[in-house]
């Protein structure tokens, strides 16, 4: 029996506006699958992230999608002058986590992507591959029933790869949307769930995963 | 929440809110105090004092815009989907900050060297609307304090016999009896106070005159150390100005270093007393719209009264009218913490 999906989109269409910008698209992803949405520029990748995140309401169609989701947006904002600890304490607090589990969680997300030894630094201190390292440690925090990443390979060296790459493997409960660009090396991470290219092109896509 | 209350609260006061209280407070207990000035000196403690919640207001919204550009508000998105707990601890945590000015303003009277605030004689002047044949007409400039009273000293000698006593009415058919030689000292009415409009009648043909520059109103004097109550009272005007702000950035999206001069201006309409002579300024139309706007609002002057006429009107407030505010102060509070649907 296979597990309930997490995310799942019948006949979305997105807009901005009164402009279309994609869709009909459908998908689902199922609780330890990863799905990659794919396409160019202007194909509706990031209109996707903000609909999934509950920022933009679908122009038509269903939407799915569960009440804790980790969200690494493209260019990530952060509070420069908190140390990344205390940030993300603040987030597990936003989240109604119980202070006596937030230490655990925090040093989870941190040890993640190797985070440790910048814990108590300013994040304005961080340089732009540290950052983007930080931003998909925010991600992580707190258990999220669907991550949603968006460009996540943006600025990050091998070794943050090499993270990225064990810290999805080590998902089992979560499922993973990733959204790229096409041609960007993202195809290792997950397989192809949506191109939006196509859906753009034949007006309509169906994603899934076998 | 206790968390983000004390880490909002944190980044309010910032690396020198903690010395700006302090500072405030210093200056406030300094400036206000010199008896040479005159006896009336809680008055311009509490608008010294008042310059703190002021403050906290303007600061709110500048780190609410900061946070805006900070992302807090997607994160705020994802992680707290009923959307109450980022404004209630940015409520709470201003709350606290004002608290601690209100404390640190009482506690700042006992300290050695300053002398305790009194307050004012309770008397002030009032104007001569208009008199007839054996009447007149008082403006007493607004709403009044209940036991307030209306201090008159008669000239008796145009007098015809003997006549020692009087009686006055008034338009509702209150009367009282004038004795030669005593100031008369009419208690007003609840229409009188409610209105600050008060006509007095003398008996037809008995030519009893009124000396002008020695019309006063009387109105009750603070027992005892009341600075305390004052200072809470300027606190409960000021939380509703807050969930206000909180309202107009979350709930409105105005952005929040703009919603907090919106706030600003709207307590300050809800405080607004015109100057005494604007209209001759040639600005009354301008006064006219302010009050008719203020008349909008509940009647909350009497909680941010301050400087030397706080006496005048700091006891004219009903409880009617606080707990209407409040409840504005509540219903923003509630609209702060509605998440508006995804556009």
């Amino acid at each position: 029996m296979s597990s309930p999906a997490v995310l799942r989109f019948e006949k979305l269409v997105l807009s901005r506006g009164k402009k279309r910008v994609a869709g009909p698209l459908d998908l689902t992803l199922r609780a330890g699958e990863r799905g990659l949405v794919s396409g160019p520029n202007g194909s509706g990748k990031t209109t996707l992230v903000l609909a999934v995140a509950g920022l933009l309401a679908p122009g038509s169609g269903k939407l799915y999608a569960p009440a804790r989701i980790g969200l690494a947006p493209q260019e990530p904002e952060f509070p420069l002058h908190h140390s990344c600890s205390f940030y993300f304490r603040q987030l597990l607090a936003l989240g109604s986590m119980p202070a006596a589990e937030q230490g655990a969680a925090l040093q989870r997300a941190l040890e993640l992507f190797h985070l440790q030894e910048f814990a108590d630094r300013p994040i304005g201190e961080l340089s732009r591959g540290w950052r983007q390292r930080l931003n998909l440690a925010r991600a992580w925090l707190g258990e999220p029933q669907l991550l949603v990443l968006d460009e996540p390979q943006t600025a990050l060296d091998p070794d943050g790869m090499a993270s990225l790459t064990t810290a999805l493997e080590s998902l089992s409960q979560s499922a993973v949307l990733i959204v790229a660009p096409e041609g960007v090396g993202c195809c290792d991470l997950a397989p192809l769930a949506l191109n939006l290219n196509i859906a753009s092109r034949t007006n309509t896509a169906k994603g899934g995963l076998a | 929440m206790i968390t983000l209350t004390f880490s909002f609260a944190r980044e309010l006061l910032g690396r020198w809110g903690l010395w700006v209280l302090l500072g405030t407070i210093l200056v406030a207990s300094q400036a206000s105090f010199d008896t040479t000035l005159g006896d009336a000196n809680i008055g311009p403690y509490l608008a010294y004092v008042s310059l703190w919640p002021i403050a906290l207001l303007f600061r709110c919204g500048w780190v609410l815009r900061k946070r805006q550009v900070e992302g807090w508000p997607l994160e705020e998105q994802l992680r707290d989907p009923k959307g109450y707990r980022a404004p209630l601890s940015e409520f709470l945590a201003m709350l606290l900050l004002a608290l601690a000015g209100v404390i640190l303003a009482s506690v700042a009277l006992w300290m050695p060297g300053v002398q305790s605030p009194i307050g004012g004689t309770g008397l002030f002047p009032v104007t001569l609307q208009g008199h007839h044949d054996g009447g007149w007409e008082f403006d007493l400039d607004g709403r009044t304090p209940a036991g307030s009273m209306l201090m008159l000293t008669l000239d008796w000698s145009q007098i015809e016999g003997s006549r020692k006593q009087l009686v006055l009415r008034n338009a509702d058919g209150g009367e009282i009896t004038a004795n030669a030689g005593q100031i008369l000292r009419w208690p007003l009415q609840d229409q009188e106070l409610a209105s600050g409009k008060v006509r007095l009648y003398a008996p037809e043909g008995t030519k009893l005159r009124l000396f002008k520059p020695l019309i006063r109103l009387e109105v009750p004097q603070p027992s005892g150390d009341r600075i305390l109550v004052l200072l809470l009272r300027q606190l409960l005007f000021f939380l509703p100005l807050m969930a206000i702000l909180l309202a107009l950035t979350r709930f409105g999206r105005v952005r929040a270093s703009l919603a907090a001069w919106a706030v600003f201006f709207f307590g300050s309409l809800a405080a607004y007393h015109p100057p005494v002579r604007l209209a001759d300024a040639g600005l009354g139309w301008l006064a006219k719209t302010f009050l008719l706007l203020k008349q909008m609002l509940p009647n909350v002057e009497g909680l941010i009264s301050s400087g030397y006429r706080f006496e005048r009107y700091s006891g004219t407030t009903t409880s009617g009218a606080l707990i209407a505010w409040l409840a504005l102060g509540v219903l923003a509070l509630l609209l702060a913490c509605k998440r508006r649907a995804a556009r």
